[in-house]
């Protein structure tokens, strides 16, 4: 690239001859000049010298003869030179004879000599000869020494510049080619057209051309090449597009191909087909057996009246029939296909395997897999074969509700909104709070506190909820390390006991506050945890720690008060929905009744919960329950806000 | 100046030779040194004498004395880093064994200048003569008083006589008289 500051060889040759010239042009002329008019001055000088030393024997001789007067004979004749101005002649420092021509003359313009003037034997100096000599004679011969250079200099200056065009003539090919060159296409090739007689110039020209010889014959390999390589890139292109959109195992399109057409689809019957207990046969047969099921399966599919057939996953496959269907029709092609797929045999090696098949569609508008997803979860749900999706489901609602709580659940865990709340149980014997249940709530960004009944059974689905349970379990314990007249009470999941690491987690937490003691544990009956080994080992060695159960909810499930026995609780927790109509409802009374009879017969203390006002207190007082709790007696409250001093109501 | 001297010339015609005093007394100044411009003579003569004879006439054996005296007042016995001896001598008693360095000759007749001369050729020797007129008798410097004072050079003399200063040469006035 050519920058601002780039000048051309020719421009560059021409300063410097130019500039060089001018050096050499001054150089002579100052040096000639002053050497000139240093020797014109020696020759002007010598020729004064000269006439007084030609003059000063006669002098002498004539001084030495006494001849006096003739000394001005001398000395006019001295005179007689044309440049001579004054003589004097002196003798003993007196001047014993002068002359001096009468004319103006600048002092400066003048050389002087002084010649000694001896005895003709030349060993006595008598006197001395001095000559005043004008310089115009110098002064002339200097102007015309100048006027000689400068005709020189002018001459040789005519000379250079004829030698500065030759130089540019000369480099007007080199120029040309440096044109060409700046232009230069690799699709245009640079055609010389140059008839200089520079050999270097043409050996330039020569190793330019083979230079485009080459370039063009290195872009036609690079050109082919690229061909090639375009041709291999789009061949793997298709490959890897085929490889993400195919399943490799029945060869058949995938997940991602079903997603990417369904954008274009509006009408279709779109239905997902699951294998029932396909696990089974993998288990029963190994996994090849399992494979070649599949593949069986995908070729059975594509034998049929599909548009287009998926494997979405291991067991599950997804059919397109393009078209509008009612949903009588859509129903009776689910069937049919359902019915073909049942009555054929699939075999492995030489067994022969039935495959039974869950179908769920959708024949909305336009179709989408969680339409057709939902529809087979509902029909899994309700163990039928097939189902139709239906906009009156609100199951879309629960899976956007699912999808919001989890996002909240998630941020409120990294940003501390989940708080312990607790609520007071009062002992109606001491008339004194007791302890307090502990309570999860979570915060909204807003302030709004939300109740776990929205998000902790989605919660116990997730992987959050061990670490909400951790949080409740730390924060109890920190905050009731101190308050040895208070129990507390948390609740506990089945999810909770049958996980190792938080039931280890829960052990170091009591046993660092020392709170074993004083923490009670409540245990929901609606989970039949009589039914897990891992809980009733919780619960034995809760209690061997120390620490209490109780069962809460008690009253709304089957109620088996052997198990009662066998865990050893320590409380009854009555469920709320027994309490709330207690002071109404008869039949409750003697529910109630019965489970305090059979609770007090087997020294289990009883809990009222959902206790609102007066009445319902009254009521459960005179029923003989230990211990109440409710808004009656108070609210939930942040365990911040709770004081150990608040024990009386 | 010039007509004073005609008539001068003119007297000794009539009464015999006549002297010009001024004259004497110049020539009597300037012969001696003339004497020391020889070339080589420094050389050849250092630390000797250097002999002048006053060839005179019987008849001015007076003015010959007077002229001694005179180089003597002018000169003493010293002419440069030469001894001077100047002797008059009689044309008559002039001859080729004598011991001298240089000859004045006074006035006389032809026969004896001629003689005189031939002397100082053989000697090869300066020979200055009183008279201007009588270098054509062959002598080799006169000195007269003109406008100023003149040396006169005999150029057909110039092969006899001794090489002088060239200076000598560039303020003579040469003439060309007498006969080889």
């Amino acid at each position: 690239m050519l920058g601002r500051t780039d000048k051309s060889l020719s421009s560059t040759l021409t300063i410097y001859v130019v500039m060089g010239g001018l050096f050499v042009f001054l150089s002579i002329f100052f040096v000639f000049g002053n050497i000139g008019k240093k020797i014109l001055f020696d020759i002007e000088k010598e020729k004064a010298e000269l006439i007084a030393t030609t003059f000063a024997p006669q002098i002498g001789l004539n001084l030495y003869l006494g001849l006096d007067d003739r000394l001005d004979e001398i000395l006019r004749q001295i005179m007689t030179q044309k440049d001579i101005i004054s003589v004097f002649l002196k003798k003993d420092g007196r001047v014993i004879s002068q002359l001096e021509k009468d004319q103006e003359s600048d002092d400066t313009d003048i050389f002087r000599v002084e010649v000694p003037v001896f005895e003709p034997d030349g060993t006595k100096r008598i006197a001395v000869l001095e000559l005043y000599y004008s310089s115009l004679h110098y002064q002339q011969m200097s102007k015309e020494l100048t006027h000689i250079l400068i005709i020189f200099l002018s001459i040789l200056a005519l000379l250079y510049l004829g030698l500065v065009y030759l130089i540019q003539k000369r480099l007007v090919p080199l120029k040309k080619l440096a044109h060409l060159l700046a232009e230069y296409d690799v699709k245009k090739p640079v055609v010389f057209e140059s008839q200089s007689r520079d050999r270097e110039i043409k050996q330039i020209e020569q190793a330019i051309q083979k230079m485009q010889e080459n370039i063009q014959a290195h872009m036609n390999f690079q050109k082919n090449m690229n061909q090639l390589l375009s041709e291999r890139v789009n061949e793997k292109t298709a490959e890897l597009w085929k490889q993400l959109h195919t399943d490799s195992l029945t060869g058949l399109p995938n997940r991602k191909a079903l997603i990417e057409d369904l954008v274009h689809i509006d009408c279709a019957l779109l239905a997902i087909i699951n294998i029932d207990g396909f696990t089974e046969i993998n288990d029963l047969y190994g996994h090849k057996a399992g494979d070649q099921i599949l593949q069986q399966f995908a070729q059975k599919l594509k034998l049929m009246d599909f548009d287009k057939v998926y494997r979405t996953s291991g067991d599950e496959y997804v059919i397109l029939k393009k078209g509008t269907y009612q949903v009588d029709s859509a129903l009776k092609l689910m069937k049919e296909i359902r019915e073909s797929i049942e009555n054929q045999k699939f075999y492995y090696e030489d067994t022969p395997i039935d495959l039974h098949v869950t179908i769920g569609a959708t024949i909305e508008q336009p179709p989408t897999i969680i339409q057709a997803d939902m529809a087979y979860k509902m029909a899994k749900k309700a163990r039928k074969p097939l189902m139709l999706f239906s906009e009156e489901w609100h199951l879309e609602k629960n899976f956007r509700d699912n999808i919001h709580w989890g996002s909240e659940i998630k941020s409120a865990l990294s940003e501390g909104r989940i708080h312990t709340y607790a609520q007071p149980l009062y002992d109606l014997k001491r008339k004194r709070i007791k302890g307090y249940e502990m309570l999860v709530r979570l915060i909204k960004r807003d302030g709004t506190v939300v109740s776990p009944y929205y998000f902790l059974s989605l919660a116990q689905k997730t992987h959050y909820y061990p670490t909400i349970t951790r949080l409740i379990v730390e924060q109890s314990c920190a905050f009731f390390a101190d308050k040895k007249d208070l129990t507390f009470s948390i609740n506990l999941s089945v999810e909770d006991i049958l996980n190792s690491e938080t039931v280890a987690f829960i052990k170091d937490r009591i046993t660092h506050y020392h709170v074993v003691d004083r923490v009670v544990f409540e245990l929901l009956e609606s989970e039949n945890i009589e039914l897990y080994p891992e809980a009733e080992a919780f619960v034995a060695e809760m209690k061997e720690l120390g620490c209490q159960i109780a069962i809460d909810d008690f009253g709304t499930g089957y109620s088996n008060f052997s198990y009662l026995v066998n865990l050893k609780v320590d409380y009854i927790k009555i469920d709320g929905s027994l309490i709330k109509n207690i002071h109404t409802d008869k039949n409750t009374q003697i529910v109630v009744e019965t489970i305090i009879s059979f609770a007090k017969k087997l020294g289990v203390k009883t809990v009222a919960e959902f206790v609102s006002n007066d009445v319902i207190f009254e009521t459960v007082e005179k029923l003989g329950v230990d211990i109440v709790q409710g808004y009656y007696i108070d609210e939930p409250k942040p365990i911040e806000r709770i004081s150990s001093k608040q024990t009386v109501v | 100046m010039r007509i004073f001297l005609v008539i001068l010339l003119c007297l000794d015609v009539v009464f015999g030779y006549s002297y010009n005093d001024l004259l004497i007394d110049a020539q009597s100044r300037i012969y001696p040194k003339l004497i020391i411009l020889q070339e080589g003579l420094t050389k050849q003569k250092e630390g000797d004498s250097i002999t002048l004879g006053v060839v005179h006439m019987a008849e001015d054996e007076e003015i010959a004395h007077q002229i001694v005296q005179k180089i003597e007042h002018y000169h003493g016995h010293q002419i440069g880093v030469f001894h001077l001896d100047v002797q008059t001598i009689p044309f008559t008693a002039l001859n080729p064994s004598m011991k001298i360095d240089a000859l004045y000759l006074l006035k006389a007749d032809a026969e004896h200048l001629k003689s005189a001369v031939a002397i100082g050729r053989e000697k090869h020797i300066p020979i200055f003569v009183y008279d201007l007129n009588d270098l054509k008798y062959g002598a080799l410097l006169a000195l007269t008083i003109e406008r100023s004072t003149v040396i006169y050079l005999n150029r057909s003399a110039l092969s006899y006589s001794p090489r002088f200063n060239t200076v000598l040469y560039s303020i003579a006035r040469f003439v060309n008289v007498g006969t080889d």
